[in-house]
Order: structure tokens, then sequence, then C-alpha cells
């Protein structure tokens, strides 16, 4: 193919690229964007800067109870999960183990089934048990799709990971606990730490389980779908919104860094 | 002969001796199975998925087969839920347009999402990781938040509206932006943006480049090389994307519920009525049983009709 | 008796799924000996090594180290310990702490530990590289440290799978040498796992012969080389001429052989019990035999043609045609003097001659 040729198929592919990128940011952008404007009404034209709605989001009691309450729910499940996800990532990659493929993928399960039937079928469980909706009823039911997840990402991790040092180490003096505590977890723990920052993202913005399980407590998500019904009190709402988009961009830039830099460690040791 | 009643005392045989203890008899199993170890650390976790899926989805199918009157189960084994489905046409449409609609965004985002992916696999040198992070980002922020600016933007006053009305381009909002499967197809091909590209790009990364070099020293022109190399050894990834994006899809009910309006429907919102004013949880929980098993249908047809691509090219 | 089968492997097999990687195999090792496994890639010698270390446990038969059955004891409790091909060198520490992995659960004070620490660098001849990051070390420097790091507790026995391979060739040399003087010195038992037969020769006091699970003989490197048991073996150590050839008679320890195009020859019998009339292949080292311009006075000589010719520096090897004889036959020479037969001897009439015990009789195929 002639460089000239090549050029343009780059130019076409790299504006459909940034066509594409704009597409999916700029519907998004618009929440922060209202979050600003000095009205009520999301519409154009815009009418004004203004601070007023984060104001008021931080003054709501109710709003700030649901977003600790998000994080009482999302803290939980990211430690659990990613501990039950890293065990497992270890057992999948390292053992040969009959029945292995379908014991994985009813792990992964979770992942596919829509949630709104996960959310019921848990809700009828509770109701038949008796057991009453809570926080923690949100809990156990964020805990599959989040291990699974986190074993998603384990599983990559553990897959490039040199076996022969983990022998090392039993060979030379480790049983297995130790092992992983003094050669494995060291040089996983990049892998940790994004499993940990996305299980809490996903568990904090989760909201159909959140809906169908919660009692007396919202989470933000069930909180903010209250809100939706009601015009007026909307824009707090946005502000609350892009507060999050914020954050949530941070945390996952750092997950993705810390993954990356973890790859790196290993790559450079030339083992 | 070697000597096997007396074990020396050797800093090692020392070790051996804590051998003998509790669970010895696991520790020995352990040590000659590798399947052993590995399900002993499974365990948790299988156990943590069997109670909190498998149980509650078996649960549900069993309540399926229930009725409710008012307040009152009444627990037993009957198939009104599946007669009452079977029986009245409006709700098996109602469930083939779910079926329809997600369809729709599936093939949408997957053919949207794989020359983005395709971009970054091939022609981004640098910085891949920029613009994997640039385009998972906006997907970890509240879906709930992604669906309503879509509402602001294609609503009555919303933005599309007012902005081209307050530029004097129309004189009376659209209508037809909202309320419609319309709004609910783009809202979803846009929400699940980020999920479809990133098992593309994971497999078309795969790809070994020196694979598409022999095939272009062997005549093939860049189409050709892309349909009969570069295609199906990403089929992989694009068949993950379309089930990660088809499965939840069928059973949304939040976008519907906002932005679909009674044309938008689906059958997430079928479903979740039983459970609020409608009340009748056992035919929701029909209801539910019936639209996984459509789910697996349609996944296992694909999945067949795909191995013929995966396998051997176009 | 004990000292003989310091390690005992009795009647071992494993099996992957269906696969047979080790075929009940029983070898006995002696303590202080520098044994090696040898054989190509599949052979079982790393699924071999691995049993011994642990790391796979047998499907049948029973492993000692020492008196000691090792079935029920893991790899971190075995006297043994491995050298692993890839080095494995934790790239989170530093080389002090690399080699002193192992002492940790001794708890040692600082200054015992840094001092034996101290004592393994001097031993490989890397003094002051405590504090080294991993990834700052060389090929060869790597190995040493996973060479010290394995030795520093004296286990009784080393494993060392394919440790050499990554090197380059003068390196790879050098190593022999010192791995084999180490080993010496210290007096502990090695079990190393090579491909590379030279290697194998250079370094080992005795050295099993693998294929396909199964050893096919056990012997010191001069045995395996001049007295090799089989056609395998033969032709996997160094280079071999084979004919087919048929006893005539047995007579003071010589055989007299038909060899078909090449005429009677005499061969050594080396106890193989042999009767007239069988038939069995006639092998014979390029470097055993003489090329000549002229018929010589011996008595075991055959006439050819030279047909290809091949400078290598310190020897030539040339490859003869023999009328009958389908595969041209392998000579190599020293080249002492001047090269005598270059390209333009092409198709030149050459005489082949050589003594009496330089050709090895073997089992027919």
């Amino acid at each position: 193919m002639s460089a000239r040729a090549k050029e343009v198929r780059f130019g076409t592919l790299g504006i459909y690229a940034v066509t594409y990128l704009a597409f999916v940011y700029i519907p998004v952008l618009f929440l922060p964007l209202f979050s600003f404007n000095d009205s009520t009404f999301i519409a154009f034209p815009l009418k004004g800067f203004t601070f007023q709605w984060y104001i008021e989001a931080l003054e709501s009691d109710r709003l700030l109870g649901s977003l600790f309450n998000s994080v009482k729910v999302a803290v939980p499940v990211a430690i659990l999960s990613t501990i039950l996800g890293t065990l497992a990532a270890k057992a999948v990659t390292r053992y040969r183990m009959p029945g292995k493929t379908p014991v994985v993928s009813f792990i992964m399960a979770p992942l596919v089934v829509p949630g709104i039937i996960v959310g019921i079928a848990l809700l009828v469980i509770a109701t038949t048990v008796g057991v009453e909706l809570s926080l923690f009823t949100i809990a156990i039911a964020h805990l599959p799709p989040c291990t699974a997840f986190s074993m998603w990402i384990m599983i990559s991790r553990l897959e490039g990971f040199d076996q022969s040092l983990e022998e090392a180490s039993r060979d030379l003096s480790e049983g297995a606990w130790m092992t992983f505590w003094r050669v494995t977890f060291p040089l996983i723990i990049p892998g940790i730490v994004a499993s940990l920052l996305l299980t809490f993202t996903i568990s904090f913005d989760e909201f159909i389980l959140a809906f169908f399980l919660s009692g007396s407590e919202p989470t933000l998500p069930v909180y903010m779908w209250s809100r939706l019904r009601f015009p007026a009190k909307l824009p707090p709402v946005l502000a609350l919104g892009s507060m999050i988009l914020i954050s949530s961009f941070v945390v996952v830039y750092f997950a993705e860094w810390f993954r990356r830099r973890g790859a790196h460690v290993e790559t450079s040791s030339g083992v | 002969m070697v000597d096997h009643t007396t074990p020396k005392a050797t800093p090692f045989g020392a070790m051996t001796g804590h051998r003998d203890g509790a669970f010895r008899w696991w520790r020995e199993l352990c040590l000659r199975s590798e399947g052993v170890r590995g399900y002993t650390l499974l365990s948790p976790t299988l156990i943590l998925m069997a109670l909190s899926i498998g149980v509650p989805l078996l649960l549900l199918f069993v309540v399926s087969f229930w009725t409710q009157h008012l307040l009152d189960f009444t627990p037993g084994f009957v198939f009104d839920n599946y007669i009452t489905f079977a029986e009245k046409q409006s709700f098996q449409k109602l469930l083939w347009r779910s079926i329809k609609i997600s369809g729709f965004v599936t093939i949408l985002t997957v053919l949207l999402a794989y020359p983005m992916a395709y971009f970054i696999a091939f022609r981004v040198k640098k910085n891949k990781l920029m613009w994997i992070i640039l385009i998972t980002v906006p997907f970890w922020t509240s879906y709930l938040l992604r669906v309503f600016a879509w509402k602001i933007i294609l609503g009555y006053n919303g933005v599309i509206n007012s902005g081209l009305s307050s530029m004097g381009w129309i004189e009376a909002p659209l209508e037809f932006l909202l309320y419609n499967p319309f709004a609910v197809v783009i809202t979803l091909a846009h929400a699940w943006a980020a999920f479809a590209i990133l098992p593309i790009y994971v497999s078309l990364e795969k790809i070994d480049r020196s694979l598409l070099e022999a095939a272009t020293d062997l005549g093939d022109g860049p189409a050709l090389r892309f349909f009969r190399v570069t295609l199906p050894l990403s089929m992989a990834g694009v068949v993950a994307a379309s089930l990660l994006v088809f499965i939840p899809t069928v059973g949304d009910y939040v976008t519907p519920a906002l932005l679909g309006g009674p044309k938008g429907l689906m059958i997430g919102n079928l479903i979740q009525l039983q459970f609020a004013k409608a009340n009748n949880w056992p035919f929701g929980a029909a209801l539910s049983v019936i639209s996984l098993m459509s789910i697996t249908l349609i996944v296992c047809a694909f999945l067949w009709f795909t191995k013929r691509v995966r396998t051997q090219g176009l | 008796m004990q000292d003989e089968s310091f390690i005992s492997i009795q009647d071992v097999s494993k099996n992957f799924g269906s696969v047979r990687a080790v075929d009940r195999v029983s070898i006995d090792i002696a303590r202080g000996e520098f044994f090696s496994l040898l054989g190509p890639s599949g052979c079982g010698k790393t699924t071999l090594l691995r049993l011994l270390a642990g790391f796979e446990f047998p499907t049948a038969g029973e492993i000692f180290i020492d008196g000691q059955p090792m079935s029920s004891v893991a790899p971190n409790h075995r006297p043994v310990n491995m050298v692993f091909q890839s080095y494995a060198i934790f790239p989170h520490l530093n080389v002090k702490r690399n080699i002193g992995y192992s002492l940790r659960r001794d708890k040692l004070s600082k200054a015992e530990f840094d001092a034996r620490v101290g004592e393994m660098l001097d031993l490989i001849k890397l003094p002051g590289y405590e504090e080294r990051a991993s990834h700052e070390l060389s090929g060869g420097e790597r190995q040493r440290v996973a060479l010290a790091r394995a030795l520093i507790r004296r286990p009784k026995v080393l494993l060392l799978d394919e440790p050499l391979g990554a090197l380059d060739k003068q390196l790879r040399e050098q190593m022999q040498l010192e791995l084999r003087a180490l080993q010496r010195s210290v007096g502990i038992t090695f079990v190393f796992v090579t491909h590379d037969q030279e290697e194998a020769l250079t370094m080992s006091d005795r050295i099993a012969v693998m294929s396909k699970g199964r050893y096919l003989q056990i012997d010191s490197p001069t045995q395996l080389y001049e007295a090799p048991q089989s056609r395998e073996v033969a032709a996997f150590i160094g280079n071999m001429n084979f004919f087919d050839a048929r006893v005539q008679e047995v007579k003071d320890g010589q055989a007299r052989i038909d060899a078909g195009p090449l005429g009677n020859l005499s061969a050594p019998e080396r106890s193989r019990d042999l009767s007239p009339g069988q038939n069995l292949l006639a092998a014979i080292r390029p470097e055993k035999i003489t090329l000549s311009a002229e018929k010589p006075t011996s008595t075991n000589f055959v006439k050819g043609v030279l047909d290809t010719a091949a400078y290598l520096g310190d020897r030539s090897h040339f490859y003869v045609r023999v009328d009958g004889v389908e595969k041209p036959i392998a000579v190599s020479t020293q080249n002492l003097n001047q090269v005598q037969f270059g390209a333009e001897n092409k198709q030149r009439q050459v005489w082949l001659n050589w003594s009496n015990d330089a050709i090895v009789l073997l089992p027919a195929d």
C-alpha cells in the first residue's frame, strides 16, 4: 500500500475515532454543563453560572446520607470480592482441575444474567426466608458480579505471572501460604489495587440490585432515581453526578496506572 | 537395603514431623492431587455463587409455578402463569419487542465499536493506554445519569430541541426524539459502547502481526486481508462483546422506563411491575424464566452461527 | 549400599491425562555424583526432575532420598533444591534477599544472615553484589545467583533444569567447568537435565539417556560414547555411521562380520553373546576412520570416492561414497597439518581404514 494511501486510511479511521469519542463523551458532559446553569430547567439557552446546586447538594442530609450508604456497601464488597476473586483466580490459573471450564463459566455467570432477574430472585429468597431488606442485603447481592469481575481481572494478571517464581519459593523453603505472601502478593499488588478500585466503583454505581433489595436506607443511585421524578429537584442531582463523574475519572485512571505499573515490574526483570 | 523405619534426624527430617496432626489426610490429598488443591481454593467463591445466584434462580423457577392472590401465595405446581403468557398476545409481543430492541442495540453497538477498537489496536502506536482509558472512563460513571443525560438531550425541552429552536432552525420541538424505541436504542448503544470495545480490542491486539504480513505477501489486498484473516481471528472478541451487550439489555428496565414511552417498554418493565403495582410475584417469576430461556436459545443459536465464521472465515 | 542409592527412583511412572511422560523408570544415583538426564524435548527428563523436586506426584512408584520416602513430603520440606531454567530470580527482591530467601525460617541475626549471604557470593565469585537489583543482572550473573540461592542451605541434592541453555556459547562452556568444579568442592549430589549431549559429556559422572519416558542407557560418558548399547543412544551421542551386517564367526572376543559392500570386517564382541548368522547393526565413529590417498597396509579398509568436504577450522568433515552403500560415509579428521583434501579433490579416489576395535556392534533395528 502506498504511503499516501496509508495516510488516507489513518485519516478516515482517525476521524471516525475522534467522532466516536465525541459521541461517547458529549452526552456525559452535559451533566456538568447544566449543573452550573442558573436555572431549574435543563434546556438551552444557558442562563448563567452558579454554584448553588453544588451547595444545595452538599447541604442535603438525605443526599449525603445515601452517598454514605453507598460507601458503606461498596467498601466491604470491594474487599471481600477481591479476596474471593483472587483466590478463585489463583485456583483457576495454577491448578489442573477436572471440570474447570463449566465451573469458571458458572462463576462468571453473574456478569451476563440480567440484573433485574437476579434482583427479583434475591428479593423472592429474602422474602421467603424472612430476611429484612437493608444495606446488608444489597451488599450480598453485589458480591457475585463484583467477585466475577475481580476474578476476571486477577486471572489476566496471574496468567502472565511466571509460575517458576512460586515454584522456586516452594522449593526453597516456603509452603503455599507463605509463598503467596512473600512472592505472589507483592507482585500482583497492582492487580489487587485495580480490582479493589473497580469493584468499589461497580458496587457504588449499581442501581438495579440496590433498587430491589434496599430497605429504608437508599444507596445513592436509588436516591437519584427517586429524585428523577421531580424536575425541580434535578439540578442538585446533576451537581452530585458531576462530582461523581470527576472522581470516577480519577479513580479509574489510578486503577489503570497501577495495573500497568505492575506489568512493567514483571517485564523489566526479564524473567 | 534401604532403611525406611527410622527417619534420620536431619534439618529437613525434623520438618516432616509436623505432618501428623489435624487434617493430615486432607493435606496429603492436597499434595497428591492438584484438583483437590484447586477446588479447595475455589470453594468459598463457588459456595458464594451457588448461594447467591444458583439458589435464588432455582427458587425463582419454583415460584413461577405458584399463584398469588392479593397478598397470599399459593405454593403448588401449576402452569397458570405460563399459560397466561401464552394466551396474551401483548405479552408475547412485548418479549419479542424486547428481543428486537436488544438485537438492534447489539448490532449497532458492535458495529460502531469495531472500527474504534481496530483503530486503537492497529493505528495507534504510542499511548494505547490513554485511548483505552478515555473510552472506558465514561462507562464507569453512574448508569442512571448517563441514561438521564440522553433524556436531557432528546427531550421536549431538551438540548437538541432548545438548541435548534433558539438558533431558529425549527419552530416547534421535535417530538419523535423521545419516548419511543428509537430513544431506547440510542441510549443503550451509548451506554454499552465501552463494554463492547474492550473485548474486541483485546482480541485484535492478540493477532500476530506476522500473520497479516504473510497474507499480504501471499497476495491479499487490505480488504481481503481484513475479511480473511483479521475478522475471523477477532471473532472471539466480537462474540464476547455481542453477548455482553445483548444479554443484560434484554432485561433492562431503567432506560425504557425513563425514555421508552409506551411504545418503548420492554419485558423488564413488565417484570418489575409484577413486583410493584401488579403484585403478582409468581407471574413475574414466570416471565423471568421465559426471558432467560429465550435469551439462552438465542445465544446458543448465535454461538452456533458464528462458530462457522470463527473457524473458517467468511 | 546407602551411598550408591542415595537417590532411589523405584519404578516411577507419571501420567498427564492419557500421556505417559515417565514410564516405569528405576534409577539409583550415588551420593556426591554428578548425574545427568539427557534427551530430546519430550523425553520425560524435566518431568522426572520435577518428580524429584516434589512439584509433580508419581502416578505409580516411589522415590527415596537418603533412605526417606518422599511420597508425602512437600517440595519445601524435601532435602532438595532446584535451579530453574528461567532462573526464577524474584524481581521484587535484591540479590541479598534472593540468595538469603530460604534463611528466613532459620531466624538468624542480621550479622549471621549477611555473613552467610556473603559466603555464597564469594563462592559464586560475585562479591559485593548484595544490594544489586535483580533486573540489573546479566544472564550469567542471574544463573549464579540462582545457584547460590539454591545452595545456601546445603541441600543434599541439587536439581538443575537446563540452567545453561540461555547463555552464549563461550559463557556456557566456562560455566560448565565452573559448575563441575563447584560440585566437586561442595560435594553435593547434582541431578542435571540437558538436551545438549556435549554438555552432558563434559560435566557428568554418569548420564541417563532418555527417550519417550524411559531411559535407554545409563553409563559414564566414556562408556556411552565408546560402547553405546542401541542405535538410538549411538545416534544421539556424537555422530555415527551405521551399516547392516551379519555375523560370520566369533573367535577370541573378536567377531567377523559380513558388512555387504564393505566386505568382511572385524569388530570386538564386547560380551554381546553373538552367534553366527545373527543380523546386527555395525557402527563406527567418523573420527575413527582415516582417509588416505594411497591404499593402506592395515586389514580394515574400503575404497571410495570423495563426495563432499567441509572445513571447520580445527577439523575437516568428509563424505565418501562407497559402491553399494546408500549413504555417504562421514569421516572426521583433525587438521594437524595442511588440509590434505580440499574442494579440488572432489571425485578423487580415496581409501578409508580403521583399527580393529573401532567398530561398535549394536542390535539390529
